[in-house]
């Protein structure tokens, strides 16, 4: 591979290597040098998703099969390609292209500022005389990333990818506060990839299934239970384009990487417990995710939701589908800016005494306050992580995982009247753990509550605690 | 004691003394040597020209008369023909002269103070004929601290005269800023202009034969924004410009053209952004998986872009000598507010307005100054491309290393309300980083993406997509 390179070493002040070969031409230099990587996001529905890759994905060497499947969705209008990106990287280079928006979005603010004011009626009284002001803005990108490392490997046609992408989109503002004291803040919602693997030549690969971030219609919760309607498949295809046409790594090749598929489903407490009943080796049985799949026909079950990242050996390899949402952690209380807020009290209570009215009216006064100001915004991602880390030993898959779902679960409101102040919560279905899987068969590797309804209603005696659903995690490792 | 010691200061002064030389007996006038004369420097004259002319044909005429990059003399009599028949404008011509091995520096300029530092609005008070306090006039938006920028061409030049009489090695970085407008931050009492620039800069090392035309680099000129649009915003000019340099030496004994190959190497790095329907460029990348080594691609969107189903959006060319960094800009330098002070006032009590609620702001400036920015930094929208080459002995191979990008306005935000409200500006950027090994004068597509302004604010699916172009002319 190197001996391609060779014209260029004097460039660099370093020793031309004495080699028996032929001088090199142009040509010869040009060989095996690029590598043009093409990524395609594709848009479906989450049954239908799920089943292709079931379906199509025999192997993670190569997914033609499945980008096939999905492209005939595309043509009969039932999926969508979300976009595309094309990125040309040098041999063991490193490639970056960024297609984005810097959307600014205020990062500080000033809480509203109090003062003395005169109504209709004559009445003076500790009223806002200004709204909150933002005073510091920040930028975030908003778009498309991607940041590749390619390296042809010595047969010409097998390719290693490290691959980072990063899709962003402004989904929508936030009210946080009310009457004066109310700001706005941005809700993003991101997909975003980071794996290494390998792939032929020309051939398509699937790096990925993610969620996309959907837009938060009116009175809904961004980031709350269900999930989206759709799922995005993510593509990629490396091509050495200076190469002649190298064959094909033989099927019977040992595999050096994985897809880790990982499912949520819902089902009723009891029915869960009926399977791990019958199931008690339900991290190796196979048999009960088959016993879901007549459970998922006939509605007695449902899929939650569906994750998947191509992992090579060794590598960690991670998947996020988020919506990073802002929320205060604390508030600026009533009183309005600075000591101006209390000048104008003092003043007011001199003026109540200068009139020779009740010193108590003084409470009057304080009509207008300004309400607390959320301050201190924090970002929290809420959505499905997938990390994967894989380890393949005589046909069996070592797993070290770490998926997680994280549901934004509404706000707390706390104090009393003006003071009252809410509080963003977060519901979490994660799991750590660690699992032995064979090829291509799925394992259960651990059970969650519902997002949604932590707590059964209240019938009779049961406790509020008591569970009326459960999600089981179930994964596969696609070989 | 005191005696042995007078005795040893007393002969250390007669050592000393013995020691320094004695002064030379004054003979006659000093002879004052003759100034030796400065040796024969040899005297370049460097021109540049600047010329515009519409985008296609700008890029139409660097692709058909740009065969080679060791001079453009065909191109610049193609750029004369249309001066002459009008459809191209001379901007300016600048000249200067060096010698060989030094540097010059022309300039033709004229400051343009502005504003940088103000003292926030100020809600004044004053004291009636009874005694009380009662709202003043509203102080505006103090200028506090200027800065000066040079507006106008600036050209800097190296040049050193090789062994042959005839090639010249040159070091450019011409520069051009333009006052273009103003734009106005903030309302009322605290309203604040800032100057918005123009500016076409390049910075490049070029080898060139004595009374030869070289293409130095192909700039977007800077204009200011159609009405309603901030400056920068979607779409570029309908222009570009053309920066030729011409350097001449007088004619020497026994000098002559050195040959070709004995001319340092460089190339003409030529970038195109092509915008189509998201639809077709899939299906081109279908047909062309390999698309960084098949100029069939490119032509493919010739015909497209002569039927409309294509547009050129941004053409940007830069001439670089191998192993050398260079770099083009044709950037607007737009100013935006950094930091705000709130409003002020509220020293004496503001009367509501009939039915005025006391938990609601009385209103838009009573007694009030709005938000004043105080803080402006200046971001740079438009085109810039830096590259870095290093070419093959046999000069058929470039190794490019290249950092365009495209950068624009994509609109204001608002956050706040009433007298807090604040505005910031947002913006997108085109920005690949690669690294590809080109053969000579063959176009590579690099990469892809989302097309401005357009697609910009509508979430989800992509309507149309640029795809990037790079070759290299040698």
């Amino acid at each position: 591979m190197f001996s391609g390179m060779r014209w260029l070493l004097p460039l660099f002040g370093l020793a031309v290597p004495v080699l028996a070969d032929p001088p090199l031409n142009a040509e010869d230099a040009y060989r095996n040098t690029q590598v043009d990587v093409h990524l395609d996001w594709i848009r479906l529905p989450h049954a239908a998703a799920n089943q292709l890759v079931l379906q199509y994905l025999k192997n993670s060497r190569e997914a033609g099969a499945l980008y096939a499947a999905a492209q005939q969705l595309i043509d009969q209008k039932k999926a969508e390609r979300l976009d595309f990106s094309a990125v040309s990287v040098r041999n063991g280079q490193r490639s970056r292209s960024q297609s984005a928006i810097e959307t600014p979005y205020p990062a500080e603010f000033q809480p509203p500022m109090s003062g003395l004011r005169i109504n209709e009626a004559g009445e003076k009284f500790v009223g806002p005389l200004t709204h909150a002001t933002p005073n510091n803005c920040t930028f975030r990108e908003v778009g498309t990333i991607i940041e590749l490392e390619a390296s042809i490997l010595e047969d010409g046609h097998t390719i290693e990818l490290h691959l980072v992408c990063h899709s962003e989109e402004h989904l929508t503002d936030i009210t946080w506060g009310h009457g004066v004291s109310e700001l706005k803040q941005p809700v993003f919602g991101v997909m975003e990839i980071a794996t290494k693997f390998y792939t032929g030549s020309g051939a398509w690969q699937f790096a990925g299934l993610l969620t996309p971030p959907a837009t938060v219609a009116d009175g809904k919760i961004a980031g709350a239970p269900p999930l989206p309607a759709d799922r995005v498949l993510l593509f990629v295809r490396a091509t050495n384009s200076r190469a002649p046409k190298a064959a094909a790594a033989p099927a019977d090749v040992p595999s050096m990487q994985t897809l880790v598929l990982a499912e949520w489903i819902e089902t009723e407490l009891a029915a869960a417990a009926a399977l791990i009943a019958k199931y008690p080796d339900f991290a190796t049985n196979p048999a009960l995710r088959a016993e879901l799949n007549p459970m998922l026909a006939d509605g007695r079950a449902s899929l939650l939701q569906t994750a998947a990242v191509m992992a090579r050996q060794g590598d960690p390899a991670k998947l996020d589908s988020f919506i990073d949402f802002l929320y205060p952690g604390e508030k600026i209380s009533p009183h309005g800016r600075g000591g101006q807020a209390q000048a104008a009290v003092s003043a007011v209570e001199s003026t109540v005494r200068q009139e020779g009215s009740d010193p108590m009216s003084n409470r009057l006064s304080w009509k207008g306050t300004c309400p607390p100001m959320p301050d201190n915004f924090s970002f929290r991602r809420v959505g499905t992580a997938l990390e994967a880390e894989a380890w393949i030993f005589d046909g069996s898959v070592s797993l070290n995982l770490g998926p997680s779902l994280v549901f934004n679960a509404g706000a707390e409101s706390f104090g009393q009247g003006i003071s009252q102040t809410e509080r963003a919560r977060f519901q979490n279905l994660k799991s750590a753990s660690q699992c032995q899987l064979a090829p291509n068969t799925p394992g259960m590797v651990a059970s969650f509550d519902v997002p949604g309804s932590p707590g059964k209603e209240k019938e009779g005696n049961a406790p509020a605690s008591a569970k009326t659903r459960k999600v089981l995690l179930f994964i596969r490792s696609i070989l | 004691m005191k005696c042995l010691s007078l005795l040893l200061c007393l002969c250390s002064f007669t050592i000393a003394a013995a020691a320094e030389p004695l002064p030379a007996a004054p003979s006659g006038p000093p002879v004052q040597e003759k100034p030796k004369p400065p040796p024969p420097q040899v005297q370049i004259s460097v021109q540049l020209d600047w010329i515009k002319v519409p985008h296609l044909t700008a890029n139409q005429l660097v692709r058909q008369r740009m065969k080679h990059c060791r001079e453009a003399n065909d191109l610049y009599a193609a750029v004369q023909e249309l001066l002459a028949q009008k459809k191209a404008e001379r901007l300016d011509l600048t000249a200067l002269s060096v010698h060989s091995g030094q540097r010059s520096k022309s300039e033709s300029i004229a400051d343009k103070p502005y504003p940088g530092e103000h003292e926030p609005a100020d809600a004044g008070a004053k004291i009636n004929a009874a005694g009380e306090k009662t709202a003043g006039p509203l102080i505006p938006a103090v200028p506090t601290g200027f800065s000066i920028r040079n507006t106008g061409v600036t050209a800097e030049v190296e040049a050193t005269l090789g062994a042959s009489g005839r090639a010249i090695d040159l070091n450019i970085a011409p520069e051009w800023v333009e006052h273009l407008t103003d734009v106005a931050w903030g309302k009322g009492v605290a309203e604040i202009k800032q100057p918005v620039f123009g500016a076409m800069k390049l910075y490049t090392q070029i080898a060139t034969v004595s009374g030869a035309w070289q293409l130095a680099g192909l700039f977007t000129p800077p204009a200011a924004a159609a009405a309603g649009k901030p400056p920068g915003s979607f779409p570029l000019p309908a222009d570009r410009v053309f920066l030729f340099v011409r350097a001449s030496v007088p004619a020497l004994p026994n000098a002559k053209d050195p040959p070709p190959q004995e001319l340092p190497r460089q190339v003409m790095v030529l970038a195109e952004w092509i915008d189509m329907e998201a639809a077709t460029a899939a299906s081109l990348l279908a047909k062309y998986p390999g698309f960084s080594g098949n100029p069939a691609l490119r032509q493919d969107l010739e015909l497209m872009i002569t039927d409309g189903r294509a547009s050129l959006l941004q053409t940007a060319a830069l001439l670089v000598r191998g192993g050398q960094r260079s770099k083009i800009e044709s950037v607007i330098e737009y100013p935006f507010p950094q930091e705000m002070n709130s409003p002020s006032g509220g020293s004496v009590p503001v009367k509501d307005k009939p039915g005025q609620s006391p938990l609601d702001v009385p209103g838009i400036s009573t007694g009030m100054t709005p938000v004043t920015y105080s803080g402006f930094a200046f971001r740079n929208v438009g085109t810039t491309m830096e590259a870095e080459t290093t070419i093959s002995e046999a000069g058929d191979a470039i190794e490019l290393n290249l950092q365009p990008t495209l950068d624009f306005h994509a609109g204001l935000l608002r956050f706040g309300k009433g007298d807090s409200e604040v505005t910031q500006p947002r913006f997108q950027s085109l920005k690949p980083s690669v690294q590809i090994l080109l053969m000579a004068n063959k176009p590579a597509m690099t990469a892809s993406f989302d097309m401005p302004g357009k697609d910009a604010a509508v979430p989800g699916a992509r309507g149309r997509k640029v795809l990037f172009f790079v070759r290299g002319i040698r």
